[in-house]
Formats: C-alpha cells, sequence, structure tokens
C-alpha cells in the first residue's frame, strides 16, 4: 500500500542559497513521525513546505503525493481542503475572534469521497474541556497551551488526514506538553496521521513511532524511536547524555 | 440661514460622505489596501447612470444598477491585475498603480463623454419635501437611507454571517486563512467588486446634487481619505460616524465661518486628531483586545 504522504527529493532555498536537500520522507496513516532537531535546522522550513505554505517567500522543489494525488503545484488552500492541515508555528490562532468563531466549520465544499472525520466545536470542547470555558474570550486573550489546543482544534474540524503541527511545545509547561501531545497519540491511534516539528526531543520521544533527525536541512538520522533512542548519538546529542 | 437647516445639509452630506467611503473602508480593513482610481470610479459611475437615462432613457433604479456593476467590474479588473502586489502587501505599488488607473478612467470617460458639465437629474432631486422652512429633496432623502441600509447591512454581515467570518479571518491574517481552506484571491477580488460596486452606488445617488464633470473625483477621494483615517482605518460603525462628522462640520464651517475654506479646516481637523488620537475618532475594538 502507498504510503499517505510521500515526498521526494525536496529542495528548498532562500535567495538562492539551499536550506534544505531531502531525498525522500513518508507517512503512513495512524502513525506519528516526529521531526526533530536543533533550531535552525529547517523543520519548520520542512514542515511549511509539505503544506505548500510560508509566512516568507522560499524557493521550493519537490514532488508531493498526498492521499493518491500528486500535490507538488497545489496552493496551501488546495491542500488544506484534500486534508493536509498545518497547525502553524506561533501566531497560529485569530486573535480578534473568540475561541467560538476560531472554532469555525469548513468553509468550503467538501468532496464527498473524502474519508476523514470532520469535528463538531463540540467535539473539540469534548477533546479540550478548557477551551470551552473559554469559549467567548478572544484568542489574544489565551494562554500559549489554550491557543496550542485551539490551532489543533481548528485543523480538526477540518477533516484531518494528516495533521502536521510545528513546535507544539514552545512556551508551554513540561505538564501541558505532555497533555498536548498524549493527545496527539491518541488522534493517532484513532487512525489520523500525524507530523509533528519538535525541538523538545525529550518530550516527543514519549509519543512519537519514528523520529527524523535532521540537520542543517538534511536528514542525519532516521527509524522507529525505540531504536533511535537506544543510538549513543541521539542520546548524546538530543537526551542528555543517556540512551534510554 | 437657520441652523436646522444647516444641521439637516450636513446630516445629508454627511450620509453621502459616509456612503461614498465605505467601499474603502472596507478595503483598508480587509485588505489593508488603498484605492487612489476610486474618484474616478464614482465620475465614471456618475456618467454611465446619466447616460443611462438622458441618453438611453432607462429607469433611475436600473441606472442605478448598471452603474453598480459598471463599479463592481472596475474594481474585479483593477484587483485582478494587482493581485501580486496585494498578496504581498506592497502598497506603494498599489497606490501609483491605482492613481494610473484613476488616469486612464479619466481619459477614457473623457473621450467617451466629452468634457463639457452635464445635469444628472433624476426623479428624486427635482421634488422637494414640503417641511415647514426646511429645504430638502427627496433625494436627499434616499442618499441618508441608503447610506443606513448599506451600513446595517454590511454591520450585520460582517459580524453575523459566515461570509462575515471568512472576511473577518482575512483580514486579520490572511496567510492563516490559507491553511484554513480559504481563497485567500477570491475575497480581495470579492472586496474590490464591493469597493468599486459600493462607490458606484454612492455616485448614482450623490452626483446628481451637482453638475457632473468628467475631471471629478479628486475631492471625492480626498474626502473619502479623511473619512477613512478619522474612522480608524477600517471600522465600519468608525466609517460611518467620521462620515457624519466631516458632513455636520463642512456645513456649519461652510455656513458660518467661509465655504471657500471647508477642505482646508476638513483637513486642519484631521490633523488634529491624528496628532491627539493617531487611531483615529473611533479606535477599533480589536485594537483595543491587544
Amino acid at each position: 500500500m502507498k504510503p499517505l504522504l510521500q515526498v521526494e527529493g525536496i529542495s528548498i532555498s532562500y535567495v538562492g542559497h539551499e536550506v534544505i536537500q531531502i531525498t525522500h520522507l513518508t507517512i503512513d496513516k495512524g502513525e506519528i513521525v516526529g521531526i526533530v532537531g536543533a533550531n535552525g535546522a529547517g523543520k519548520s522550513t520542512l514542515v511549511n513546505a509539505i503544506a505548500g505554505w510560508s509566512r516568507s517567500a522560499p524557493r521550493v522543489k519537490a514532488q508531493i503525493h498526498f492521499a493518491g494525488a500528486d500535490i507538488s503545484a497545489l496552493p496551501a488552500h488546495e491542500r488544506a481542503r484534500r486534508g493536509l492541515l498545518l497547525v502553524p508555528e506561533s501566531k497560529l490562532v485569530y486573535s480578534t475572534l473568540s475561541v467560538r468563531d476560531n472554532l469555525a466549520p469548513p468553509t468550503f465544499s467538501v468532496d464527498a469521497g473524502r474519508k476523514a472525520r470532520f469535528y463538531t466545536r463540540d467535539d473539540v470542547y469534548r477533546l479540550f474541556p478548557r477551551l470551552k470555558e473559554r469559549q467567548s474570550h478572544l484568542g489574544s486573550q489565551l494562554s500559549g497551551g489554550e491557543r496550542q489546543m485551539l490551532g489543533i482544534g481548528r485543523a480538526l474540524m477540518l477533516g484531518p488526514q494528516l495533521l502536521i503541527v510545528d513546535e507544539p511545545s514552545i512556551g508551554l509547561s513540561p505538564l501541558l506538553t505532555q497533555q498536548v501531545l498524549q493527545t496527539m497519540r491518541a488522534l493517532a491511534d484513532d487512525g489520523l496521521a500525524i507530523l509533528v516539528a519538535e525541538q523538545n526531543v525529550r518530550a516527543a520521544v514519549q509519543v512519537v513511532d519514528r523520529l527524523i533527525v535532521l540537520e542543517r536541512g538534511a536528514i542525519v538520522l532516521e527509524g522507529p524511536t525505540a531504536t533511535l533512542c537506544s543510538d549513543p548519538r541521539v542520546a548524546q546529542a538530543y537526551l542528555g547524555g543517556h540512551a534510554q | 440661514m437657520n441652523l436646522t437647516q444647516q444641521i439637516i445639509n450636513g446630516l445629508v452630506l454627511g450620509h453621502a460622505y459616509a456612503l461614498i467611503a465605505v467601499g474603502w473602508t472596507v478595503l483598508v480593513g480587509v485588505a489593508r489596501s488603498v484605492n487612489f482610481a476610486h474618484g474616478q470610479i464614482y465620475m465614471l459611475a456618475a456618467f454611465v447612470a446619466w447616460a443611462c437615462t438622458a441618453t438611453l432613457g432607462l429607469s433611475y433604479p436600473l441606472a442605478i444598477l448598471i452603474a453598480v456593476v459598471a463599479g463592481a467590474l472596475v474594481g474585479l479588473l483593477m484587483q485582478y491585475i494587482m493581485m501580486k502586489a496585494t498578496l504581498e502587501k506592497n502598497v506603494v505599488s498599489i497606490m501609483i498603480m491605482t492613481l494610473g488607473f484613476g488616469y486612464l478612467l479619466h481619459g477614457a470617460a473623457a473621450l467617451i463623454f466629452g468634457s463639457t458639465g452635464q445635469m444628472f437629474d433624476t426623479p428624486l432631486s427635482l421634488r422637494d419635501m414640503d417641511l415647514a422652512s426646511v429645504l430638502l429633496t427627496w433625494q436627499d432623502l434616499a442618499i441618508v437611507a441608503t447610506a443606513i441600509a448599506l451600513f446595517v447591512g454590511l454591520k450585520i454581515t460582517i459580524d453575523r454571517t459566515a461570509l462575515g467570518r471568512i472576511i473577518r479571518m482575512v483580514a486579520e491574517d490572511p496567510a492563516l486563512s490559507m491553511l484554513a481552506g480559504i481563497r485567500v484571491r477570491a475575497v480581495y477580488l470579492l472586496v474590490f467588486a464591493f469597493e468599486g460596486a459600493a462607490v458606484a452606488l454612492a455616485a448614482g445617488l450623490v452626483a446628481p446634487r451637482t453638475p457632473i464633470l468628467t475631471s471629478m473625483g479628486f475631492d471625492e477621494v480626498i474626502m473619502t481619505f479623511v473619512v477613512v483615517v478619522l474612522g480608524g482605518m477600517g471600522s465600519i460603525m468608525g466609517g460611518y460616524l467620521a462620515g457624519l462628522s466631516l458632513g455636520l462640520f463642512t456645513a456649519l464651517f461652510g455656513a458660518y465661518v467661509s465655504p471657500a475654506y471647508t477642505t482646508t479646516a476638513a483637513f486642519a481637523v484631521l490633523v488634529a486628531v491624528l496628532v491627539l488620537r493617531p487611531g483615529g475618532l473611533v479606535t477599533h475594538s480589536t485594537r483595543q483586545a491587544h
């Protein structure tokens, strides 16, 4: 069976300077893949390019197949409509809209043949009860953790097949990071594919099935989490020196 | 010159200003864009409506409808050409391009309609209302009623409907909206079409108050600019209140000080307001939230 997402030969450059060069990357249904690496390794650049999106203007060359179709030439909103949903880093909710309005049902007509679960607002409230308590607050009034929940909730309402979450732990307490990652685990166990870019490797390894270690825009190691955690290079560089 | 008459004049003029400016208010609020061809679209729409009634003999409401469609089409075409600059938020480019479009529209209108002034009479402008000692035409009343209806309709659409929510999403963060599957380009096209249509509607109602010329448009664009800035750059209620204030100020200043210096005085007030309240008379509720 073909993987849900297959990226071949992706090259990303800013003003002629190549920052990402990766030959092959896949994600299957129901698995959580963690892209880890130091600050500046290119994690955000890579996940943004998979979503066809950026707040700046990189040059992306790639062959991207998603859910059986070539989406390489599609703009970000078309990829989103097919269920490839990115929760971006830092500015991920509407600060002038209430929590309720942030949790909007899809504004596009959904392809009847698409097999995905479209969460309702109540589903999202069940998943993150905190958001229900805050439903009439504006996005700008939320804490970092609440914003992360709201960003993920927003994406779930748009019927994701692949959920990409960029740096969910930024600005979150260790406890809240655990909660958000555990929720992702539960979503993946329900069949959702999740790609998470995370600087906090120690937190990520608790829930991801597979790790991709990125350094200076290239994959240096990849494999099942358990295998990589016992690799002395990973332990040395990312887990504080001790192989698990 | 009694005070009641001046206040009535000011209210009519104020609603006219608010109506002329509403398209640009939405344009600034949603797309952070500008349109310096605004006055020329006003001029073109006035001539289209005039030609429909005076030359083709069509009814006045139908003439306004045709002018509104023409205004929307001009707006669509302009935004289509300027899409890249809009997405890149390159306001300097947009400013220059829209100034250019303004000259093109002026030239085209002069070729088609000539350079002599025309009287744009409508069935409403010739009928005075009999209200004791106050002078008011049905045309004036149509301006006030249309402006109020348009602002109420717009406010409800933006605050309460699904389309309004999409517009608010794109206004705050176009990039994030793409990730929600929203066609941001389509929203920008819609907003510019509304800008063209709204100023054309204003032209159909307001232009009959004075003779129309293909060289007009500058006053309208300048007054629109004042209304948009005073109103808080994109706030709909702010635009309405700023239009009203400017109308009353112009009428009273013209009557009791000097009609020749009303524009000068309006700009003096604008500068004073910008120094004292940089956010405009009505500060965005959204800004207060930050």
